[in-house]
């Protein structure tokens, strides 16, 4: 039971990595993105 | 269609936008990007990746783009007229060393064009990897002219490239890239869905994401980072530069720069998750596979040899080689438009130079697709130039005043008046330091009381030197002292600009 518990928290970790770079990442693309629409916007 | 004011360039921003992450979006996105994270830590490399693009790239995308936005001229040119003629030598030195790459950049991109034709072919589905590609990229003298060998492939994609450039930058560059640059990002998507949904590919996003937050205290992880964020985002190269010739007057220079690297980066992120959980899936010694191998071998031998055990692998890997095709052609796009720009600069048409970069740069690419060597050799040498070439965007933006500069040049159309992300570029001096120091004593390490050999590629024994620091520094010198021996002339010759209203014709800029 521990050892499955601990190895749920190992997966958990690893996931939880990778939804953070993700986010850094694509999430960045993304606003910059949003961003740029919208200051396109403000001009016209 | 392009407004008034901006007849011959980008006609709309999204446009100059995907040409821009076209341009930094290359094969290194494909095939160095998966190597260096599943090396280095997977995510923890890919955050050090981000803040060292903050840190390196973003400030000097921004420069690049003031110089080409203010003066409508190519490297030497720019760096003659905005920071003064004592420097258009330096600027020349910039322009020549992306023409280094460009030279053998086309011949890369005629690989993938083959391996995409390899692909359709049905050539790739079964038979011996390695043996294919050694037979491809050994091919020298006669053979190297062989269907079978990469001076064709290298001959139709320098065509390729000129057709496209020689329509314009609206018709042709930014029409082009509207539709590759989604599309490549379309097909990365792709793959990355069928590569994760691989039995046992979770075990790949594992070893990528398992948290490794001490790898981040080690020198080497942040080495690798910043090198990746360099080599891979463009900055320093000229292109930027080279672009920014194009757009309005207007334009904004910092949130651009800033969705370039973003947009980057987040295409490597999508190799990534095509490339290592495909490996883990399909090889017993993926780890060793993956840290083991070169970016050639990675591409060209051993992804191919997994597409053939793949459910789908046929469709797969022509996408896969589809994707590697227009992120290298995207990227030499703006590597002809950088060697045309000396002529432009110099006075010739549009056409014309184009015509002339083109058989120049086709010709001195020659060389690199008779011989994997000299490639090797001229990848190495014009690749850590790169570096040299950030360092004098920066000393020219130290000299000429990096607030002064902000205050008049970037910061009235910027979208984010953000003054720390460009005066950043004080610390440039810091970590080209730092990185060309390391790459240089690493290099030392590979030739144990023979780094200082400077013969390119073999000795009369057959040894190669490709990868010496001797070969850096011996044409590094000769590039050096030619353009400062000519700097009186490049002044002289270096006299018209870019023409909104005459696309064609260059006009006088002094």
């Amino acid at each position: 039971m521990g050892l499955e518990r601990s190895k749920e928290v190992m997966q958990m970790s690893w996931q939880m990595n990778m939804v953070i770079v993700l986010l850094v990442v694509w999430g960045g693309f993304a606003l910059c993105i949003k961003k740029t629409m919208s200051s396109e916007a403000e001009k016209k | 269609m392009a407004s008034k004011e901006n007849s011959g360039g980008f006609a709309t921003r999204w446009g100059l936008i995907l040409a821009a992450i076209g341009m930094a979006v290359g094969t290194g996105n494909i095939w160095r990007f998966p190597r260096m994270a599943a090396k280095m830590g997977g995510g923890s490399f890919i955050i050090g990746v981000v803040i060292a693009m903050i840190l390196w790239a973003i400030p000097l995308l921004i420069a690049e783009s003031v110089w080409g936005n203010k003066t409508r001229m190519g490297c030497g040119g720019s760096f003659k007229k905005y920071v003064g003629e004592g420097w258009t030598w330096a600027g020349t030195a910039v322009g020549l060393i992306c023409a280094g790459i460009a030279f053998y950049y086309a011949v890369v991109l005629g690989w993938c064009v083959r391996y995409l034709v390899y692909g359709i072919q049905g050539i790739l589905n079964s038979g011996d990897s390695a043996q294919l590609w050694d037979t491809f990229s050994n091919a020298t003298g006669a053979a190297a002219w062989s269907i079978n060998g990469a001076a064709p492939w290298h001959l139709i994609s320098m065509v390729i490239v000129l057709v496209v450039t020689l329509r314009g930058i609206e018709a042709g560059i930014e029409k082009v890239c509207k539709v590759l640059i989604p599309t490549l990002f379309v097909l990365l998507a792709v793959i990355m869905v069928r590569a994760v949904t691989l039995p046992g590919a979770t075990e790949g996003l594992k070893f990528l994401f398992q948290p490794d937050w001490n790898s981040m205290l080690t020198g080497r992880l942040w080495i690798e980072a910043f090198t990746q964020a360099a080599w891979s985002t463009g900055a320093g190269w000229g292109l930027m530069l080279t672009y920014f010739i194009y757009t309005k007057s207007n334009e904004d220079t910092v949130l651009n720069a800033t969705t370039v690297c973003f947009g980057d980066t987040s295409a490597g992120l999508l190799a990534v998750m095509c490339v290592v959980p495909t490996v883990f899936a399909l090889d017993p010694n993926a780890a060793e596979f993956l840290t083991g191998t070169s970016n050639n071998g990675l591409v060209f031998v051993h992804l191919v040899t997994l597409f053939q055990q793949m459910p789908a692998g046929q469709i797969i890997g022509i996408l896969f080689f589809l994707a590697l095709t227009v992120a290298a052609l995207s990227s030499t796009f703006p590597m002809l438009e950088l060697v045309a720009r000396f002529f432009m600069d110099a006075g010739f048409p549009r056409k014309k130079a184009l015509l002339v970069g083109g058989v120049i740069m086709y010709a001195l690419g020659v060389p690199s697709a008779m011989n994997i060597n000299v490639l090797d050799n001229q990848d190495w040498v014009w690749g850590v130039g790169l570096l040299a070439s950030g360092l004098f965007f920066s000393l020219a933006a130290i000299k000429m005043g990096v607030d002064k500069i902000w205050k008049e040049d970037i910061e009235p159309n910027a979208d984010l008046k953000w003054p720390w992300l460009f005066k950043l570029i004080y610390l440039f001096p810091v970590w080209f330091v730092i990185i060309f120091g390391w790459w240089i004593y690493q290099a030392a390490s590979w030739y144990p009381g023979e780094w200082w050999k400077f013969w390119p590629v073999y000795d009369f024994a057959g040894f190669s030197y490709n990868y010496s620091p001797g070969t850096i520094f011996f044409q590094w010198a000769i590039l050096f002292v030619v353009v400062y021996a000519l700097r009186g002339w490049l002044n002289q010759k270096f006299m018209y600009q870019f023409d909104p209203q005459n696309p064609e014709i260059a006009k006088k800029a002094f």
